[in-house]
């Protein structure tokens, strides 16, 4: 992480010294201006530029957060948590009646369970995921899940 | 698009998702959420009831989270393996939406008769507290 603190990459691991730098360390007993000269080589090669992110396709990354994020207003508005929808007798009653499953068209056999449900019209459904990072996608083009 | 991407071993935004119904219907909605990976991706179907709460649309939702392609021989298909956590996902898709500000309320509620314990129709483990999540959008 830079001073900005931007994300530049993790720095290669260190196994062993390639041949030059075995050679140069011998040199460098020799005479300690070589060794001032080879410091000055690694030094520029770090300022040349981060070290590449070689990270493989999916992985996830966890950030841990040093300090408190300060979010817009809009967003710090926390949303109530639950008790007193579980109190509402109407609610729990729409919420816990099946159905519990969906069928997957090609197999004709049960697959994913309902796990969510919303209330709220199709246009707060879909401003809610465009704003969360979700994109629409298509169902049954291609069967892939 | 999509196996081009697989190809590639990136990731493809708009790739479809196979066809679930519920009671017959197809999804109202879909949703996903891709990695630069076509292999992981978090996506969700979600299909209008016809019940309203307090004047206000239903919908029912079925959340998973992608991991992995794999290949069905029996039926000669590539498709993705879930996370068998779907209370995860479900925990992901209130927290995205929380973020957004938009969210008025949520909770979460039992239903004993929903299974605990399920695998996909490709033989993939569902592993649940059975509760469902309930989100309420700002009018």
């Amino acid at each position: 992480m830079d001073a900005a603190g931007r994300i530049v990459g993790l720095p290669p691991p260190r196994l062993r010294p390639s041949k030059v730098e075995v050679l140069l360390l011998l040199a460098a007993h020799a005479h300690p201006v070589v060794l001032g000269l080879a410091e000055a080589g690694k030094l520029a090669r770090r300022q040349a530029g981060p070290p590449a992110i070689a990270y493989g396709a999916g992985v996830e990354m966890t950030l841990r957060l040093l300090e408190a994020v300060r979010l817009p207003a809009e967003a710090a508005v926390a949303p109530a948590v639950g008790e007193d929808l579980a109190a509402d007798v109407d609610l729990v009653r729409l919420a816990s009646a099946p159905p519990f499953r969906a069928v997957a068209a090609r197999l004709r056999a049960p697959c994913d369970l309902i796990n969510i449900m919303f209330v709220g019209s199709g246009a707060d459904l879909h401003a809610g995921f465009v704003q969360a990072g979700w994109s629409s996608a298509a169902a049954g083009a291609r069967p892939t899940s | 698009m999509t196996f081009l991407a697989f190809g590639l071993r990136h990731g493809y935004k708009p790739a479809p998702v196979s066809l679930l119904e519920l009671e017959g219907r197809r999804p109202d909605a879909v949703f996903e959420k891709q990695n630069d990976t076509l292999a992981k991706r978090h996506h969700v179907r979600i299909w209008r009831r016809p019940s309203l709460f307090r004047g206000r649309p239903v919908w029912l939702a079925a959340a998973t989270h992608d991991v992995d392609i794999t290949f069905l021989r029996k039926q000669r298909n590539f498709t993705h393996r879930v996370d068998p956590r779907i209370d995860l996902e479900r925990g992901k898709i209130v927290d995205d939406l929380a973020f957004t500000g938009q969210v008025a309320a949520w909770g979460l509620i039992d239903r004993p008769p929903a299974p605990r314990d399920a695998a996909t129709s490709t033989g993939d483990r569902i592993e649940t507290d059975g509760r469902i999540a309930v989100v309420l959008f700002r009018p």
